[in-house]
């Protein structure tokens, strides 16, 4: 899965619950699975597309599976804001330009 | 940590009246001529509201693409002003997310990792 698939993974409100919760601290799939109504293969699958989408990553200790936030997970986002961040109040002061303009 | 992509909100006040902005938003020679758009990107009307709020789908190649967003959407809300200009209220929102994902909250995006 490439990066253009970030805004994707992000849209489903249980994969941004997810990775909120991870946030805190590592958790097991069981662990994330508590206070939430979702079967555990679908928990498997949200944590698959996260994975896949570098938002997270996993380590092993003995049978369990810890989960954890990819920091650097979050860079296609917080580039593409920065971008935007800086383009609108740019662009903004052109359409006000044109808006003079038209007056003529 | 707050998940919040909901969309960029720019707000600000134009001295012209709502009919004014409008045609500087939609019709394509005034509009090239302010958003000076990189070359690559798509536009296309999702919905009109003629005088009151727009929507374009933002389609983006090159660097945009690059960078993580292909596709997003952009609304244009015009509200009157009793000095006859006009409120602008811009949303630039990267994630097509259901209703339900919205938590009925609006507002500029925050995000801390």
């Amino acid at each position: 899965m490439s990066d253009a698939d970030i805004f994707k993974v992000l849209a489903d409100p249980t994969r941004r619950g997810v990775l909120e919760r991870l946030a805190g601290a590592e958790m097991t799939a069981t662990e994330l699975r508590q206070g939430l109504a979702i079967s555990q293969p679908a928990m498997s699958q949200h944590l698959a597309v996260l994975r896949q989408a570098g938002l997270i990553s996993e380590r092993r200790e003995g049978r369990f599976v810890n989960y954890r936030v990819e920091p650097d997970g979050l860079a296609p986002l917080h580039q593409w804001l920065a971008r935007y961040r800086a383009f609108w109040p740019d662009r903004i002061e052109s359409l006000k330009d044109v808006l003079k303009e038209m007056d003529q | 940590m707050k998940i919040d992509a909901d969309a960029l909100v720019f707000e600000c006040a134009l001295e012209a009246a709502p009919e004014q902005v409008w045609r500087a938003l939609t019709i394509p020679v005034l509009l090239e001529r302010w958003l000076r758009p990189a070359p690559g990107l798509e536009l296309s009307m999702v919905t009109a509201e003629e005088n009151r709020s727009l929507t374009y789908r933002w389609r983006e190649q090159g660097q945009g693409a690059l960078i993580g967003v292909e596709e997003s959407l952009v609304t244009f809300e015009l509200t009157p002003t009793n000095e006859g200009g006009t409120w602008l209220t811009l949303t630039h929102a990267p994630v097509l997310a259901p209703a339900s994902a919205n938590d009925n909250r609006r507002g500029p995006l925050m995000l801390a990792a």
